[in-house]
């Protein structure tokens, strides 16, 4: 369409305002895909210019000065060479945003260079303003790509460190086939001395093939620990102790250098295969306590039935009372009393009472 | 005659539903006698449900323990499963008594007649109760 021109947005003389209306589409006959553009390769540089009282934010951008070969658009001759994209209803921070990046990347000299076409496809010069709902959809559609493009970004960093990781597993794994084979060359020192690099780090010996789960030296060492500290207060407490318990107890004994819940599992766990006299035990409804080897189950039981019996029948606090344990290890033993058909039970509105089995 | 009163009634345990398997079955069997004991000495043919847990069998007020509701359901099903209990309706909440079990009662029958006339003959109806005679 070649009979525009350009004009002031003022009325002249002989004209009146008959009406206004936004959101209107331009046509060109029937083609519904014309607008005007201005290739980013024209531009210079570009600027924002603030918003006033009165005024819109304004970006300004500065032209080359327009080539021979250019197509025909609104006017051939211009005396500016810059334009200025008022954004009567905001939306300059983003454009101004997308514009720097485009103008870094500058994309349009990696594509060959086609003829510019006027059929919908403008740079973003040449859209002041979001038209209708293509508009958002196109925005939309950036905003997807941009996201698409930040997350690949922030994942090839992880993907950087799990690649470096897999060379770390991968070279220890050769040192340690080389161990294997080389047994006579290498002395044993140097031996044990790289075997515990690799246990203290986290991965399993291949070369002595302990079955007892990934054993890393620290829970060794602590589990050790454990069965010297543990053992007055286990005979104190009546040979068992709830893990709770134990947390509590080692923590407040050694002040600094606190032990995570999940590593005195691990020590714990560790117990048996380490032949230390303590051993950690899960009841059904899943309490785990720590008691010495030397305690038996069967004995401790009699002893329950025997305290019952005296008493004609006993709650779970009552018991606890009179043996010196916590109310919970009390309801244990008494619930393993009651499992062996030992005991019975009655419950009622006044609580939980166990009697010797007479049935 | 006072119904006797068997000495699990007086022990608080009995009215909990034991969790240990074993304990369980010799529970209910107990209960499940005292119930057809007690009916047969009160003869009490049908029990209704709701009933049944203020009577005097599920509810010992002198110890202040009573079967729960869930636990009287639970020995009624017992009673089923042996033949002393029918159900007179699908919400199960009134049921037959049977303290003494229908083959039973045929055959206390069938030896009176014997007994009395000399001459019975047994014959089954549809539901296995019936004798004839003669």
């Amino acid at each position: 369409m070649d009979r525009f021109v350009w004009t002031n947005g003022l009325l002249e003389m002989n004209e009146t305002l008959v009406i206004q209306q936004r959101g209107v589409r331009l046509y060109d006959g029937d083609d519904k895909e014309c607008c005007i553009c201005i290739p980013l390769s024209q531009v210079i540089f570009f600027e924002e210019q603030a918003a006033g009282i009165g005024k819109s934010a304004k970006i300004v951008i500065h032209l080359h000065p327009a080539p021979e070969n250019k197509e025909p658009g609104p006017y051939q001759h211009s005396k500016y060479s810059y334009i200025k994209l008022s954004f009567k209803e905001h939306g300059q921070i983003e454009f101004f945003r997308r514009l720097t990046e485009e103008m870094t990347q500058k994309r349009w000299e990696n594509t060959p260079v086609s003829q510019p076409i006027p059929t919908g496809i403008g740079p973003k010069a040449g859209r002041t303003r979001a038209v209708g709902i293509v508009g958002i959809e196109r925005k939309l559609e950036e905003k997807r790509k941009e996201t698409d493009k930040n997350i690949s970004e922030a994942f090839e960093d992880l993907s950087k460190l799990m690649e470096k990781a897999k060379e770390m597993v991968e070279l220890s794994k050769s040192i340690a086939n080389k161990i294997k084979d080389k047994q006579g060359d290498i002395t044993e020192d140097e031996t044990i001395r790289f075997k515990s690099y690799l246990l203290s780090m986290g991965i399993a010996n291949p070369v002595t093939r302990e079955t007892h789960g990934s054993g890393t030296q620290y829970h060794i060492q602590l589990a050790k620990q454990l069965g010297d500290m543990l053992q007055a207060p286990l005979e104190e407490r009546g040979g068992m102790m709830a893990l709770t318990e134990v947390y509590c107890l080692v923590n407040r004994a050694r002040g600094m250098e606190l032990l995570s819940p999940e590593d005195l599992v691990n020590a714990c766990k560790m117990f048996e295969s380490l032949k230390l006299p303590l051993r950690l035990r899960v009841f059904d409804s899943g309490v785990m306590v720590v008691q010495l080897q030397s305690h038996s189950e069967e004995e401790m039981i009699a002893s329950a039935l025997d305290n019952v019996s005296d008493k004609g029948s006993l709650t779970a606090e009552e018991f606890a009372k009179l043996l010196g344990l916590s109310v919970l290890l009390a309801k244990e033993r008494l619930l393993l009393a009651e499992k062996m058909g030992h005991l019975c039970r009655d419950d009622s509105v006044e609580g939980l009472r166990f009697y010797p089995n007479r049935f | 005659m006072s119904f006797e009163w068997p000495w699990q009634y007086n022990f608080p345990p009995f009215f909990t539903l034991q969790p240990n398997v074993d304990t369980r079955q010799k529970q209910l069997a107990a209960w499940c006698s005292l119930v057809l004991s007690y009916c047969r000495h009160r003869k009490l043919y049908t029990l209704d449900v709701l009933e049944a847990q203020e009577s005097p069998v599920f509810n010992n007020k002198k110890i202040e323990r009573k079967l729960s509701v869930e636990a009287i359901q639970v020995v009624f099903e017992e009673l089923r499963k042996k033949g002393n209990l029918e159900w007179l309706d699908k919400n199960k909440s009134r049921c037959l008594i049977m303290w003494r079990r229908p083959e039973e009662w045929g055959k206390l029958i069938y030896q009176w007649a014997l007994q009395a006339d000399g001459k019975a003959e047994m014959i089954t109806m549809d539901d296995g109760k019936g004798v004839k005679f003669f």
